[in-house]
């Protein structure tokens, strides 16, 4: 688990903090005369050479956050430093920040090697520094022929590469990117992810990667902040979200996931599935959760094992509604007593299944990972 | 009336141009006999005459305008087609005649036109009057702020308010502008001599600073005293019985031009016995009366000049004396001879 | 080609080729321009009209080989085109000026705000020009508003002689066109994606330097476009002119307007509207030259 270490490394340097924000708040007017609180009390630090996703459905908060930090959104309370300067007052191109925008927003009346030299030009850059720099930053996103060309002649993953290369030309502190490659078919932006990673390693600058794809988010970074509504619901390594998501809404928005939320009761879970569920005793005593408590369980379908109906160890009873083959596995939707729906990953392809079949389901208790306090919720997410 | 809307509206002069390619389509009546469509200048008839017109005959009468003798000449000649009567000026009723646009009417024969003063038939291309009916006729003289001016009475007094500082304007009219030029120096308004035409370009250039403008719209300017006095037409009569404290017109005592307009019969009218009625009708002196009264302006039916109001007829301006009417020249078509006007004028107008 | 049975006659087929375009343009604007250039080559009708002979002292009186009695070739015409030149030039300045800081606001406004503005912008449309035109008299006349308000404050004695000038013509005619400036501006400003002034911004280029190197070579289309729609018909106007100038103020318009109405020449006339038009023609060939070029350029051929 490098992630999970590398995070542990870090809270003891908390010298070599690039950003700091605190207590964040915006909100914006609404046409309509309403009022939207975009950003709620965020805090949020982060380190040297980290790789940070702000990762959140669309509206909640992440891309204001952004704006917010390279300077085009003022904060109406709180604060933003870089390098531990407080930017209230700065300008947007005065601060050490480079972003890459959605839309690449690269300058249609300029080639592209003028558009990397755009920022060094800017800054005083002479111009034979310039073109060199320039061209290795070209060479570094693997363009080194493409100098003269209009961004209008580049396909959509080589105009992305332009436009990093013009943000990190100029070595900023801190490396912006605001959903960069969700105009990208898939498998350029696997290739992408990739990509950008390896930048980040060799140039060693701190990214803040905006998305709303999870699986963006999971596979690059060091940190993942999930937003909802204008705060971070969880701040934590990828691993440690997957395994122990902070609150219903992590747990929904990060991979697959069945909820069962219900009370406390000797060490079960009474929920209206109708069988008490185990818990982990171990859980239990480590969150001081008592009898009577209201919680929410979430299992992972993958965990769920596949066992014959009304067995000894079947802790469900369900029937399969619907079977998707995935290549590697299947993915069961299983209908419960209660007439929820749960979410099962077999991996062993040669199990026949149909449906309208009844079989019984099974899980270690410690992979049921209790989230405290809950409104009540049904079923699958 | 004729005189405040001639060029006022420049809007018209727009459209003139268009003219030369445009084909005016009147509404045609089904009954011939019904109708008549007039060609005028804009505000140039008492709408009073043709409602009695109507009344008596059971003829309806429709009202077309234009700007300027020219406008008129134009369309007709790009094929506006439909118009029965027009009131041309005296000069352009001899080009007319020259094209063959005009229908011969015997309107001389009708015992309404002993009315007529026989001083009034002063086309050259009509001189018993076989053709077209003397209409109405005015000076061009001086309209003045009394506040401002003192008293006017000669184109001296008006060019003298230039040299105390003061603001005047003149017509945007080459004829009528240079005219006073040529009446100045004390030749012929319809000179053709190019030495005679730089001189009177040459007389009025001292003053050409203190002529603020070459407009028609003077009047609310001389009114508001935002210039002293201006080169204008009877016309004014009618704004200085409104404004008789500030206003006043005067026929310059070195000589003015004057104009007259006559009622003609196209060839091409669609209803040209209507269109006579309308001429016969028109010879009552009670009728032109009404016309007058109204414009306030001269009228050619010397029986009618008993009937108009006191004021108008004993205004020395409107109905002048025999020797101030000697003193009033008025345009002949020059043909070629304009071009020789139009090349001073433009000088004039654009040296600096 | 193979050889067509069917009974049609061979002239006819390169005309049937013709696309609505092509014939629209053939019939509104070669088909006028070709009776201007023929009248232009005519002898002038006493009254009015053309004579059907071969003259060429039209253009002998602009460019320099009329010497007669009638026909004299006088340096004014070409004067007065330079002068014409010259407050048209000055007109595209003035809005320029005026439009290019409002369309950039006006493009940063809320959506119901922005619209209420290109209502009030397009307004003026719905009233006649000549009725606006007078409106302008009233303000600039020597009693009139801004006189009497400069006036009663005291800043000057002497009413300010306003009327009937060049600037009074300037005003005019920069009032009359300033929206033919703002829509082709205003739409180029707004095609302008916001990111890319970010994009500078971000990239460390300060206001004015964004403003140079990224929004004016990116809205310089729209304001070529609003230059040539301001200087064509400021080129050629005589209603702002005679209104406002007091004809004094003469452009090759109200020469023109003369040639028509007044000396009946509409041969000369037609010589003077056909230098018009050769120079308009002349400025919409650079024009599509550049935008070709530009297009050539962004398509690689610079490289």
């Amino acid at each position: 688990m490098p992630a999970a270490q590398q995070t542990a490394s870090r809270t003891n340097t908390t010298n070599d903090v690039v950003l700091s924000i605190q207590c964040a708040h915006r909100s914006f007017k609404t046409p309509e005369g309403g009022q939207v609180h975009a950003l709620r009390g965020v805090d949020l630090d982060i380190f040297e050479n980290e790789f940070v996703t702000l990762l959140g459905p669309s509206g909640c908060g992440k891309t204001t956050l952004l704006r917010c930090i390279s300077g085009f959104e003022r904060l109406d309370s709180g604060d933003i430093a870089i390098g531990g300067e407080s930017m209230a007052r700065r300008p947007a191109h005065k601060r050490p920040v480079n972003t890459v925008f959605q839309s690449y927003a690269l300058f249609p009346h300029m080639t592209v090697l003028q558009n990397i030299g755009y920022g060094l030009e800017a800054a005083g850059v002479g111009r034979r520094e310039r073109i060199a720099r320039s061209e290795e930053a070209l060479e570094m996103v693997g363009l080194g022929d493409m100098g003269q060309r209009r961004p209008e002649q580049l396909s959509g993953g080589q105009q992305q590469r332009v436009a990093l290369a013009r943000a990190i030309v100029n070595r900023p502190r801190l490396l912006l990117l605001d959903e960069p490659l969700s105009a990208l078919d898939r498998n350029l932006r696997q290739q992408m992810q990739i990509e950008l990673k390896r930048l980040q390693h060799e140039l060693g600058i701190a990214f803040v990667f905006v998305t709303h794809d999870q699986e963006e988010a999971l596979t690059m970074s060091d940190r993942i902040a999930i937003f909802n509504g204008g705060r971070i619901e969880q701040l934590a390594s990828p691993r440690e979200i997957y395994d122990h998501p902070a609150s219903e809404f992590v747990a929904r928005f990060i991979g697959e996931s069945n909820l069962f939320s219900g009370k406390i009761a000797d060490a079960t879970l009474i929920s209206s599935t109708g069988n008490p569920l185990p818990l982990c005793s171990k859980q239990l005593d480590l969150r001081n959760f008592d009898n009577g408590r209201q919680v929410t369980a979430v299992i992972r379908p993958e965990h769920l094992h596949l066992c014959a109906p009304e067995a000894p160890q079947a802790q469900l009873n369900a029937r399969i509604t619907e079977v998707i083959f995935l290549g590697t596995e299947y993915q069961l939707i299983c209908t419960l007593n209660d007439q929820s729906l749960i979410k099962v990953r077999v991996t062993d392809v040669n199990t026949p299944l149909s449906v309208g079949q009844n079989i019984g389901l099974s899980y270690a208790p410690e992979q049921l990972h209790l989230i405290a306090g809950s409104t009540p919720l049904r079923g699958a997410a | 009336m004729k005189n405040s809307s001639r060029g006022g509206d420049l809007k018209r002069l727009a459209l003139s141009v268009m003219a030369a390619s445009a084909v005016t389509i009147l509404p045609t009546h089904v009954s011939a006999q019904e109708s008549l469509n007039l060609y005028n200048w804009g505000d140039y008839i008492n709408p009073e005459v043709l409602t009695r017109f109507t009344a008596e005959t059971g003829i309806e009468v429709t009202l077309d305008t234009y700007g300027s003798n020219e406008e008129m000449l134009a369309k007709l000649q790009a094929g506006a087609k439909g118009y029965d009567i027009i009131f041309p000026s005296v000069h352009m009723q001899d080009v007319m005649a020259h094209l063959g646009m005009l229908e011969k009417t015997d309107i001389n024969q009708y015992t309404g036109f002993s009315h007529v003063d026989p001083a009034f038939l002063t086309a050259t291309t009509d001189p018993k009057g076989e053709y077209c009916l003397p209409y109405a006729w005015g000076s061009v003289g001086i309209v003045y702020n009394k506040k401002l001016a003192g008293k006017v009475t000669s184109w001296k007094d008006f060019f003298a308010l230039t040299e105390k500082g003061q603001k005047v304007t003149m017509l945007d009219d080459m004829r009528e502008t240079l005219g006073v030029g040529l009446i100045m120096n004390g030749n012929s308004v319809n000179s053709t001599d190019p030495d005679e035409l730089k001189a009177a370009a040459a007389f009025l250039e001292p003053y050409k600073q203190g002529i603020a403008a070459f407009t028609y719209d003077s009047i609310p300017m001389v009114q508001s005293g935002d210039i002293a006095a201006a080169h204008w037409y009877v016309g004014a009569m009618m704004y200085v019985t409104q404004a008789p404290d500030t206003l006043d017109y005067v026929i310059p005592a070195e000589g003015a031009t004057k104009y007259q307009e006559n009622m003609c019969v196209l060839k091409t009218a669609p209803n040209k016995e209507n269109a006579i009625r309308f001429l016969e009708f028109f010879t009552q002196p009670e009728i032109a009366a009404l016309n007058t009264a109204q414009q306030m302006n001269g009228t050619a039916n010397k029986d009618a000049i008993e009937l108009l109001p006191d004021a108008l007829k004993n205004n020395p301006n409107v109905n002048p004396a025999a020797d101030t009417m000697s003193r009033l020249q008025m345009f002949t078509d020059l043909g070629k001879g304009l071009r020789l006007y139009d090349r001073v004028w433009t000088r004039f107008k654009t040296s600096q | 080609m193979i050889k067509s049975n069917l009974p049609r006659p061979r002239w006819l087929q390169p005309l049937m080729l013709l696309s609505p375009t092509t014939l629209f343009l053939l019939v509104f604007f070669c088909g006028p321009l070709a009776i201007m250039v023929t009248y232009s080559l005519l002898e002038p009708g006493i009254y009015g009209g053309v004579e059907w002979t071969f003259y060429d002292q039209n253009y002998g009186r602009i460019f320099g080989w009329a010497d007669g009695l009638y026909e004299e070739f006088d340096p004014i015409y070409l004067e007065t085109f330079a002068k014409s030149v010259r407050l048209a030039l000055i007109t595209v300045a003035t809005t320029l000026l005026i439009c290019y800081p409002a369309a950039f606001w006006i493009s940063r406004l809320p959506s119901r705000t922005r619209s209420i503005c290109m209502f009030l912008i397009t307004l003026p449309f719905f009233v006649s020009m000549i009725v606006r035109l007078y409106a302008w008299l009233l303000i600039l006349r020597p009693t009139g508003v801004i006189n009497q308000l400069l006036m009663s404050l005291g800043l000057i004695s002497e009413p300010l002689e306003m009327m009937y000038t060049e600037g009074a013509v300037i005003v005019g005619m920069t009032y009359i066109f300033l929206p033919f400036m703002f829509l082709p501006i205003y739409a180029s400003i707004e095609k302008l994606p916001g990111s890319l002034i970010e994009a500078s911004q971000d990239l460390g280029a300060s206001p004015v330097r964004t403003f140079f190197r990224v929004i004016l070579p990116l809205t310089l289309p729209g304001v070529i476009s609003g230059a040539i729609i301001v200087f064509i018909p400021s080129l050629g106007n005589f209603i702002v002119p005679g209104l406002l100038g007091g004809a004094k103020v003469m452009m090759v318009g109200n020469l023109i307007e003369q040639q028509f109405l007044y000396a009946r020449n509409w041969p000369f006339g037609a010589a003077l509207s056909f230098m018009i038009m050769a120079a308009m023609l002349f400025l919409l060939l650079i024009y599509v030259r550049v935008q070709s070029r530009s297009i050539g350029a962004s398509r690689g051929e610079g490289v």
